[in-house]
């Protein structure tokens, strides 16, 4: 890989993690990595790494509304789990 | 992830091993020998009870990205649920040899949520923001939750760099500021604020260690 190459690639991979691409540029990163996304998981380690290691001394704690709905979505998540194991099964029988 | 070969879940018809009521998720069978201790491999066995202990444990971390990143609190509100069902998915894709539980939901957390604001042509949160200070490793360690070993590698790399990449880094990942409005705010070249995100993730990767499929097994998407 040529050197204006490997840097446009790290530069999909940086703004990848930290503003977001859009969908020319996802293709775009797509097409440069032929051997998948590796580099892609490792970008994102490194940026949540990062994120942890500033973490401010005490997180803001998660509102209790929001959790309850969180429980609520993961039971129906769960359940919809659950029937697709169920289909599956019968569709072995 | 539940397979179709998973037979520690109820068969079709059958009471299922667990039960809730509204918001409160309660296991009936207690845990067997062999089960693991870390929660991801366990909601991905379908342990409701640690699919709780979950949203317990990382909901402060999920939740402080969301607001963070998204600044509006509603849009966090509907974003964090976002992200929980994408850890649901996601994790079976979980490897404790590759990262910490920490690191992979704000593996996924940031993801979800960076796509999320780039959908939705939201700005982060700009105001509370101080230019300059970095935390130090010694802040971390009175976080919410443990600082892993990602973190703390992460920290001394940090340490590393010069303050203004420093500070770069630190709006760009940590406060997710898009590197125009970094640069505006810094009276840097939008190239100079590029290229030190660039390198610093480099840094960071490199610090890291580069095993394939960082943070979980192949595209955790």
């Amino acid at each position: 890989m040529s050197r204006f190459l490997e840097g446009r690639l790290l530069e999909l991979l940086a703004d990848s993690v930290t503003e977001g691409l859009c969908p020319a540029e996802a293709a775009e990163l797509l097409q440069a990595l032929p051997h998948g996304c590796g580099e892609c998981l490792e970008f994102e380690r490194a940026a949540a790494a990062i994120d942890l290691a500033l973490a401010t001394p005490v997180a803001e704690p998660l509102p209790r509304a929001v959790r309850d709905r969180i429980l609520i979505g993961a039971n129906r998540y769960m359940e919809s789990v659950d029937r697709r194991v169920a289909a599956g099964r019968e569709g072995f029988k | 992830m539940l397979s179709l070969h998973d037979d520690t879940r109820s068969a079709p018809g059958a009471q299922p091993p667990w039960t809730w009521n509204a918001v409160e998720i309660v296991r009936t069978q207690p845990r067997g020998p062999g089960v693991s201790d870390y929660l991801m491999q366990r909601v991905a066995a379908g342990d409701t009870q640690a699919v709780a202990a979950c949203v317990d444990q990382f909901g402060g971390l999920v939740w402080s990205l969301a607001r963070r990143l998204l600044g509006r609190p509603s849009d966090a509100e509907d974003a964090v649920q976002e992200v929980f069902i994408d850890l649901w998915k996601n994790a079976s894709k979980f490897d404790p040899a590759i990262a910490s539980e920490a690191t992979f939901v704000a593996m996924i957390a940031r993801r979800r949520l960076i796509d999320r604001r780039r959908r939705e042509g939201r700005r982060p949160e700009t105001e509370s923001v101080a230019l300059e200070d970095v935390p130090s490793v010694t802040d971390g360690e009175q976080a919410n939750f443990e600082l892993h070993d990602e973190a703390v590698r992460a920290t001394a790399a940090l340490e590393q760099l010069k303050p203004e990449q420093q500070s770069v880094l630190r709006l760009a990942v940590r406060h997710g500021w898009p590197h125009q409005l970094i640069a505006d705010r810094l009276g840097l070249p939008l190239g100079t604020v590029k290229t030190h995100v660039r390198r610093g993730l480099a840094r960071i990767r490199e610090e890291l260690g580069t095993e394939s499929g960082a943070g979980g097994k192949e595209a955790t998407a």
